[in-house]
């Protein structure tokens, strides 16, 4: 059952065997999993619950619904270190609401990594595997077809192609796609299998309770174990305090994101014994770059990540699709007064294809009270030049395909006009403060681990310092995946659920 | 409704987003006739408040650091002149100029490219390739 702050009592106290903080890719899948078991859960989310009726494809609209601040969270960096954008949402689903959809396993050369570097157990790519089928299952991940691909998406196929570059299309959770172009603001069809049309309504049927908008703020620890979660009852559009919970809980598993679990951490002084909650933020920070056809593209028609090169994965670039509404792609477009005017009036002719590198940077969140955080990320020389390169990819690919202006987003080159201008990006050395950059794939703040003085969980999410008390998203990743994260979440999330399940006399007893 | 910013930075921003959307061209409305500096405040009503005071302070940065080149403040100066000086800052080899610049503009033009007017000119309606 999904109750609003309006279905509530001023003073809601209720039990379960587990809590969970958060209902994007990692909480609602824990939910679910331990509801099916027959144990008793609630589900806490800070956001309201949203449906396709309310996805109205306006943007302005919909940052204001689903997106946390506004989609303009922010990371800060040194001098010459560029801020970048980590939209993210606040909604029942989470970020899986607002995303593109894009589903990839944990790359079997991470998980080896996890392995041999971090000594994470049982996460070898034959552990993995069945909980990705089972994953891949629920959510119906498909492959996108060229009906739903748009034109964006298949000229870029074809300039790869040209150029022998490895890649296709893009897998995604979805049924029955009609390729409307509007995924990170709400699929209004109800295609996206996002969490809030399949583990939740799955953990609902089990008998699971899912409070929404209810912020956690005070963890429960009782004899050095996780006992439950108290908070605030937020009024929906002022996020008025209203009323407060308390939720008694045998286990409680935090699932707020990379940026606002370590947050919740820091904010009840628990689970940092190692001094590294919050550090180690990953963001795999992503460029664009547009061009301009002489054809009519309509990229808005169509998946707009639909199609992938993975031909540069080993060094760590990653090329998808991305393709917004013009108010949306007017914001990183040059110019200023008509010329910016006349380059929008060609929108139709407009293609657009992004980048991101699977970064060895490192940032820190830190806490600026309940459910805030600061944000620092200092680029990398190495990683800016890995986006650089990227750049000189992606642009290339698009004069292969027919493209004949390119604008890479870099400073120094605003235009480019040929193939030739591609080498120069290539030869040049990109320094990090001449990227435009966003990232929307946050993880790394509460690293999974062996060694208690160098993570804050086990290699299944526990808390080291805090017995029955669980990290199930993004933040337990030791190290950058390289690809979309929401499947990894999932995953990693369904096999602390079974941890959890296979060890119930010691966690429910 | 409480107003977020004060007469003068509602005026700089007018004036800011004038320059940045002027009249003309194949999309012949400006700015100010669509009204986009009050849609500007009201969509940032809804940002935290550390953010409003963020874009308050850039409103200001914007309007007085022409003082340093022009001797005016930008509001002062002409069209051609203001022009310039945003191209300027869009073109700064200081990434600092860069991002004031374009955390203003990425406000300015979301509002105006969300009308719904521009978007008919430009040819974009939200549909879908399987209706």
């Amino acid at each position: 059952m999904i109750y609003t702050e309006k279905d509530l009592p001023k003073n809601l106290e209720d039990s379960a065997d587990v809590c969970v903080i958060g209902s994007g890719a990692g909480g609602a899948v824990f939910a679910k999993e331990i509801a099916s078991a027959g144990r008793t859960v609630v589900l806490l989310e800070e956001g309201g619950y949203y449906t396709s009726k309310d996805f109205t494809r306006n943007p302005v609209e919909m940052f204001a619904k689903l997106y946390r601040d506004m989609g303009m969270t922010t990371t800060f960096g040194l001098p010459g270190r560029p801020p970048v954008l980590v939209p993210m949402g606040r909604c029942l689903g989470g970020t899986t609401v607002i995303n593109s959809g894009t589903c990839f396993r944990t790359p079997e050369s991470v998980l080896l990594k996890w392995t041999n570097e971090f000594n994470i157990e049982k996460c070898m790519p034959d552990d993995m595997a069945p909980i990705f089928e089972r994953v891949e299952k629920i959510i119906n991940v498909t492959s996108v077809t060229d009906d739903i691909m748009g034109k964006n998406g298949a000229k870029f196929r074809e300039g790869a192609k040209k150029l022998n570059y490895s890649g296709g299309p893009i897998k995604r959770n979805m049924k029955d796609c009609k390729g409307c172009g509007t995924c990170v603001w709400g699929c209004p069809h109800d295609s996206k299998q996002a969490m809030h049309v399949t583990y939740i309504p799955l953990a609902s049927e089990k008998g699971a309770k899912i409070y929404t908008r209810c912020r956690a703020e005070k963890l429960i620890v009782k004899g050095g174990r996780a006992a439950g979660v108290s908070g605030s009852i937020l009024e929906a559009g002022t996020d008025r305090v209203i009323g407060s919970f308390k939720i008694n809980a045998k286990v409680v598993a935090v699932a707020c994101g990379a940026i606002l679990t370590p947050v919740f951490l820091l904010n009840n002084g628990v689970g940092n014994s190692s001094g590294e909650v919050g550090k180690n933020l990953r963001l795999h920070p992503g460029i664009r770059v547009l061009a301009l056809y002489d054809e009519e593209i309509n990229g808005w028609l169509g998946v707009p990540q639909s199609y992938y090169v993975d031909h540069f994965f080993n060094e760590g670039i990653m090329l998808e699709g991305v393709f917004v509404p013009p108010e949306v792609g007017a914001m990183g477009m040059p110019f200023i007064g008509l010329e910016h005017k006349e380059l929008l009036a060609d929108y139709k002719h407009i293609g657009a294809f992004g980048a991101m590198a699977s970064d060895t940077s490192s940032g820190r969140v830190f806490s600026r009270g309940i459910g805030k955080a600061f944000m620092i990320y200092n680029m990398s020389d190495s990683d800016a030049k890995k986006l650089g390169r990227a750049v000189a990819i992606t642009s290339r690919i698009f004069f292969s395909a027919g493209a004949k202006k390119v604008f890479p987003s870099v400073y120094g080159f605003l235009t480019l006009n040929s193939e030739k201008d591609c080498e120069a990006i290539e030869r040049a050395t990109i320094r990090p403060h001449q990227l435009e950059c966003m990232a929307f794939h946050p993880m790394g703040t509460c690293r999974m681990g062996t060694n208690p003085k160098k993570s804050v969980v086990n290699s299944f999410g526990e808390s080291h310092d805090v017995k029955n008390l669980f990290v199930v998203d993004a933040s337990i990743f030791p190290s950058s995946l390289g690809v979309n994260p929401q499947e990894s979440i999932m995953a990693f999330s369904t096999r602390s659920a079974f941890y959890v399940l296979d060890n119930s006399e010691r966690y429910f007893s | 409704m409480e107003f977020l910013f004060t007469p003068k930075e509602r005026l700089i921003l007018s004036v800011l987003a004038d320059t940045m959307l002027p009249m003309g061209g194949r999309i012949p409305y400006g700015a100010d006739e669509l009204g986009v500096s009050r849609n500007v405040e009201t969509f940032c009503r809804n940002l935290p408040p550390e953010a409003q005071k963020g874009i308050r302070i850039l409103l200001r940065i914007l309007n007085y650091a022409p003082i340093f080149s022009h001797f005016k403040t930008f509001i002062k100066l002409d069209e051609q002149k203001r022009k310039r000086f945003l191209e300027k800052w869009e073109n700064s080899k200081l990434m600092a100029k860069r991002n004031i610049l374009t955390a203003v503009k990425s406000l300015i033009v979301l509002i105006y490219f969300n009308n719904p007017d521009v978007a008919k000119i430009i040819g974009y309606s939200p549909r879908c390739l399987k209706e």
